[in-house]
């Protein structure tokens, strides 16, 4: 048993609580029990008096370990730009997780990355959720796939013009459909085969990793910034009754109103990021720190993202942070980085508020999570510690 | 504990003071709600309705904690009854590692007893619910947490973790302990369902041990074997043939097979100032001109076993060959024989004396005085020739039959014994109030109360002629010192084993026989060191 002590806790649950002074209890990896005045006969106690306790942050889309640091070409795995359509890939297959921004993640208090392949593709493969702490993937993975990746856009037009087959917008959305379609008729094949072997299909691993998203259980993780390309996602999700995520969503703010219809409608999730980098290409002419503000003024719900390498990793909070600057109110900057982000992603289950049961990512600060200049002291993550620089 | 409701990923827990039964209560949740009602849990401090397996009452002491899990599942119906071994897994798991010095198992199919004595803690009870064509299963536990007295005339001994720790568990932290272990238990059992077994079936006291199986085909004896993929019992029965149990009344009781432990238990104190008199008068009626070798092996075994004063009744022909063993004291005439019981505290009858008229008359001298004594051999072949004696049978008389001589006690064959020992011992202990110390390879000790002991102990080297009157000898030696007759006879069966184990180890299996394996009583002995 790990027990952190007289912390100021903010455990971002749903049961209106917004803040107290106590303890967490942390058992086997998941969280025990919170409340004042925890004692157990054999736990190893951390005295956090004057520190803040958040969840471990979470990034709702980034490419971390996939697009290396301090590398060129050579720690490049984030876009197969071999085909316009490949669902099979599978981020996890990419990570390298000895690339070092983990480990200055961790430092930083992100605890969870949910990470996978880039933009080039209109269907790009298999998104993974992973803790920022482990040798190996399978030590990282807390869900795998968690999304599937497709993009709309600038990207794939760039990528697949010089090869001939992308050259406008309506063949991005004519491929997307065409893979869904082909993805129903397969799902469709299993289904009434029922299991039995002489009625399945012939094995086709790029449907296989459609099925679930077919099924709704697996959203589309979609690459938007144009407000056009935000309302085609919208509609493609409603043709095919498929559940999504409208990730970047860089001028979805100027049309708020739309964007609430779509995600009432269809349940889409909306990340939006990077703010912090520069316009660097006509869809981003609109980019604002604003947005955030604007989209909470509407009561939409939303995730930020780094897209790191887009910003490094530890900097997820310090967006979190310009936002409020820009008028979000402070716990609700709070939750574009944990519970929100991890309902979007659909890790909620997991990760991204302090609650009984749930895996102890657990985030502690010196201060103001907030304030820029605030150090991450200590980062817990599935129970253990993995970075400690208390004074002695 | 007050009525109220918290998150504990994945589950949410509604908590309540008193209820008519938690099990009751997740039931109508999920015939009212359906599929919302799904990872809910029903916790009470109090029931008014609470039922165990088999519509058994449910008896919530104060301190109890009963919880219901709602869990929708794909299981087939044949597969629900793992869910059982989850929640005792998880039940035993999650204490063991909340409470210091709590020691605890599980025992097949839905219960945690402590390790030492068996004593019951938890007991779980699972349902199946149907609601708009799933299926949901509804597990309740039931836990004995931190009263400090139990009620009384339960039908299997119970206690608390209170009782057998000394510590008191917040309500709230056995509940998370139990369902967060839970969860962990049941996504092992869903990702490797080999792994979740063979860790169950390392904590069953059910397994490796002498099991009472009671279902509706009736009650039968057996060891558990190991669990089978879909976690029910595989028990190997006294007939040699092995069976999947499937939902039965599974007992295993308190110290059935005699161990190390038990024994070091059993055996009579001594005390260092102690004179050769306190420790214990055997008397042994033995032998004949022609087997002198039984008599003499009875009672050497009965001296090295430690008895302070060892006499025999012997025929005056095979006087000289006691010169072997110098310590016992030797009548020769019968006449004296109701003086030696008389002098006695425990009396040997039957090895190697014969089946005469003489053995039947001293047999009844023996059985009137009811003095604790061991019916041997051919006493026992007596006994079968004079039905009349039966009635003098009593409860500190053991008899110690192989399966022939039970066969002619009873009136079948030795093979149908063979096949179904402990209930034949059980049977014969409660008809004629004796006690039964039936010789096998895992020999049965029953007495009248129903108790049942198991000694599995001992070498195929013990199959030779012998070894029975060693028994004899040592089972006498160990109820002259005091010990209780069913305590000395699982005692001389423990020792005989273990000596002959010992002897094992010195000598070559063709070369041991029963004399070499009364030298080495002394080391089977050192349990007592």
């Amino acid at each position: 048993m790990l027990l952190l002590k007289n912390a100021r806790i903010i455990p971002m649950a749903d049961n209106g609580e917004r803040e107290f002074t106590g303890d967490i209890a942390v058992e086997d990896g998941r969280i025990f029990k919170l409340g004042p005045n925890l004692e157990y006969h054999d736990a190893e106690v951390i005295d956090l008096t004057g520190c803040t306790v958040t969840p471990g942050f979470i990034d709702a889309h980034c490419h971390i370990g996939m697009f290396e640091d301090g590398m060129g070409f050579e720690g490049d795995d984030g876009n197969e730009m071999s085909a316009t359509s490949t669902p099979e890939l599978r981020a996890v297959d990419a990570i390298n997780p000895f690339d070092r921004c983990f480990e200055e993640a961790a430092r930083g208090g992100v605890t969870t990355c949910v990470t996978g392949p880039g933009s080039a593709n209109v269907v790009g493969g298999q998104f993974a959720a992973v803790k920022t702490h482990g040798r190996c993937v399978e030590d990282m993975i807390l869900r795998a796939p968690v999304a599937m990746k497709a993009a709309f856009g600038e990207n794939p037009k760039r990528v697949y013009a010089d090869r001939k087959s992308i050259f406008t917008r309506m063949q991005i959305a004519s491929l997307l459909r065409k893979t869904l379609t082909k993805a129903a008729e397969y799902e469709k094949k299993v289904r009434l085969a029922d299991g039995d072997p002489a009625k399945l299909p012939e094995k086709d691993l790029d449907m296989e990793a459609m099925l679930p998203v077919i099924r709704r259980e697996l959203p589309l993780k979609v690459h938007a910034h144009r407000a056009d390309d935000i309302l085609t996602a919208l509609r493609i999700a409603r043709e095919y009754g498929i559940r999504l995520t409208l990730d970047h969503c860089t001028e979805g703010y100027l049309i708020p109103d739309l964007i609430k219809e779509g995600v009432e409608a269809t349940g889409a999730g909306v990340i939006i990021g990077p703010l912090l980098s520069d316009r660097s290409k006509i869809e981003l002419r609109n980019q604002s720190f604003e947005a955030p503000r604007i989209l909470y003024e509407n009561g939409i719900e939303f995730a930020m993202m780094t897209d790191h390498p887009v910003i490094p990793e530890q900097y997820l909070p310090v967006c979190a942070s310009i936002a409020v600057k820009e008028g979000l109110p402070e716990y609700e900057a709070l939750k574009s980085i944990t519970s929100n982000a991890a309902r979007i992603v659909g890790i909620f289950d997991r990760v991204g508020s302090l609650e009984p049961g749930k895996d102890a990512d657990i985030a502690v600060f010196a201060g103001d999570p907030l304030d820029v200049r605030t150090r991450c002291i200590m980062t817990v993550i599935n129970g253990k510690v993995v970075h400690d620089e208390r004074r002695a | 504990m007050k009525n109220g409701k918290y998150r504990l990923h994945p589950f949410t827990v509604y908590t309540y003071e008193t209820v008519d039964s938690t099990n009751a209560v997740a039931r109508r949740s999920v015939e009212l709600l359906g599929a919302s009602a799904d990872m809910c849990v029903h916790a009470a401090g109090s029931q008014t309705d609470g039922r165990g397996r088999r519509g058994r009452t449910w008896l919530d002491t104060e301190g109890a904690v009963m919880m219901s899990i709602v869990q929708k599942t794909r299981l087939p119906m044949e597969k629900l009854p793992i869910l059982n071994l989850v929640a005792a897994a998880a039940v035993r798991n999650a204490l063991m590692r909340l409470v210091p010095g709590a020691e605890l198992s599980v025992k097949w199919p839905n219960d945690v007893v402590t390790s030492d004595r068996y004593e019951k803690v938890c007991g779980i009870l699972s349902e199946a619910v149907s609601s708009d064509g799933d299926r949901y299963a509804v597990i309740g536990i039931g836990l004995n947490l931190n009263a400090a007295q139990m009620p009384q005339g339960l039908l299997q001994p119970a206690t608390s973790i209170f009782l057998a720790t000394g510590k008191r568990v917040p309500l709230t932290d056995a509940i998370n302990g139990i369902l967060l272990e839970y969860d962990r238990q049941y996504r092992l059992l869903a990702e490797d369902p080999e792994a979740f077994l063979s860790r169950f079936a390392e904590s069953c006291i059910s397994l490796g041990r002498h099991v009472k199986v009671i279902s509706a085909d009736g009650t039968r004896y057996g060891v558990g074997e190991k669990l089978s993929p879909n976690g029910q019992l595989m028990v190997r029965y006294e007939d040699g043939v092995t069976g999947l149990v499937y939902a039965a009344d599974v007992s295993v009781r308190s110290g059935s097979t005699v161990d190390e432990k038990l024994a070091k238990r059993l055996l009579p104190k001594r005390s260092p100032r102690s004179n050769k008199g306190d420790n214990g008068r055997a008397a042994l009626i033995v032998g004949s001109p022609d087997m002198p070798g039984a008599a003499l092996m009875s009672v050497k075994a009965c001296v090295k076993a430690g008895a302070g004063l060892t006499r025999a009744l012997i025929p005056p022909a095979i006087a000289p060959a006691f010169g072997a063993v110098p310590e016992a004291m030797l009548v020769q005439d019968d006449a004296r024989a109701e003086e030696l019981i008389a002098w006695a505290d425990a009396v040997c009858i039957g090895c190697g004396m014969g089946v005469s008229d003489r053995t039947a008359a001293l047999l009844e001298k023996v059985l009137k005085s009811k003095k604790p004594c061991v019916i041997d051999a051919d006493a026992l072949n007596t006994l079968s020739k004079h039905p009349e004696l039966y009635a003098l049978l009593h409860e500190n008389a053991l008899i110690t039959p192989h399966p022939g001589e039970m066969g002619r006690l009873t009136g079948r064959s030795a093979a149908e014994v063979a096949n179904d020992l402990s209930a034949t011992a059980a049977a014969f202990a409660s008809v004629h109030n004796c006690c039964v110390l039936l010789k096998s390879a895992s020999s049965v000790i029953a007495s009248p109360d129903g108790l049942l002991r198991y000694n599995d102990s001992g070498t195929p080297a013990l199959a030779k002629g012998g070894s029975g009157d060693v028994l004899a000898g040592l089972v006498t030696s160990m109820a002259a010192q005091g010990a209780s007759v069913p305590d000395a006879a699982a005692l001389g069966a423990y020792l005989l084993g273990t000596s002959a184990e010992k002897a094992m180890e010195l000598l070559a299996d063709r070369f041991a026989s029963a004399t070499d394996i009364i030298d080495i009583v002394a080391f089977g002995l050192g349990i007592n060191k």
